[in-house]
């Protein structure tokens, strides 16, 4: 895990890390609710979560949103698009993991403004034999760390609303 | 979206989805839409519009909010099913807070003042 304050040292290291934390006071201040909010919400036990995602939506794949396996799939289309894939707002990792297991390959990067959900998807991916193809980057999507023209496809889940 | 933009590479693709406030809203409407949308992140604008504003290219919005709704119930009807044992496990305040934040987005749905979409376009080059 590398904890960076510095934007240039993030875009070496990004491909070579698999955990990368791009962190200020002013991110804190910022987003102070919504983070106390997520840190919450990733600290409750998963176990009743899981019955209620299955018993909605017939699978358990960590949803913090509304975008359920259904629309899921009319994102995982797009993995033909060459280059890395960037899921911005990832929360738990969706539907970033689904597009990892489809995309073979390719790496793909999760990032989000919340820590917790993203170890969330690390451990999730665990043992899967892509979890070499997922990086996980914890900053402010609005001001992102990467290279111009990084990616070949960017996918949001409800991070733009 | 601008961030976005950038670290696309030519020819590569946005797609995703977003919770909006329905164009054509009056102040008013816009005011009630965005007490009971998302509360996690501030702009619920039209994502056609900011795909635009962004640079982009052959911009593509599809009206998803019938599915949507049915996302909506599903959540609330499994919550409402799970009652007790969410209730076991959690704030008594976080049960009813989740389930208050659901129902409001549907209220929003019916009354015609928010929308979801899905949203694909491209980088030119
Ligand atoms: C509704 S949740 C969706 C999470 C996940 N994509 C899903 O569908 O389950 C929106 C996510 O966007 C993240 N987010 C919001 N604003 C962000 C920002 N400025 N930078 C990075 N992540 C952000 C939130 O922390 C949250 O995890």
């Amino acid at each position: 895990m590398l904890f960076l304050d510095d934007v240039f040292l993030a875009r070496i290291m990004l491909f070579s890390s698999r955990y990368m934390i791009l962190w200020s006071s002013a991110i804190n201040e910022k987003y102070r609710e919504h983070l106390e909010r997520q840190r919450r919400r990733y600290s409750r036990p998963r176990d009743v979560w899981s019955k209620v995602e299955r018993h909605a939506f017939g699978r358990d794949v960590g949803l913090n949103g509304y975008t359920s396996p259904s629309e899921a799939k009319d994102l995982v289309e797009f993995v033909g698009v060459p280059g890395p894939v960037l899921d911005l707002g990832s929360g738990g990792g969706w539907p970033g993991k689904e597009i990892l297991i489809k995309s073979e390959q390719r790496l793909v990067v999760a990032m989000d403004i919340v820590l917790d959900g993203l170890q969330e998807s690390q451990r999730g991916m665990a043992d899967t034999g892509d979890e070499e193809r997922f990086r996980c980057v914890v900053g402010d999507g609005q001001s992102l760390p990467f290279a111009a023209e990084s990616f070949g496809l960017v996918l949001h889940a409800d991070a733009l609303c | 979206m601008g961030a976005s933009h950038t670290v696309l590479k030519g020819g590569g693709i946005l797609a995703g989805y977003s919770i909006h406030v329905r164009p054509t809203l009056s102040s008013r409407e816009s005011i009630n839409a965005r007490e009971l949308g998302p509360s996690f992140v501030g702009g619920l604008e039209d994502p056609g519009y900011l795909a635009k504003t962004a640079g982009f290219v052959d911009t593509r919005v599809m009206d998803v909010t019938p599915h949507f709704r049915e996302t909506c119930i599903a959540w609330i009807e499994a919550m409402e099913f799970f009652e007790e044992e969410l209730r076991a496990e959690l704030d008594q305040s976080d049960y009813r807070d989740e389930l208050r934040n659901k129902k409001d987005m549907l209220c929003g749905i019916d009354k015609g003042l928010l929308m979801r979409s899905l949203i694909v376009c491209k980088k030119e080059g």
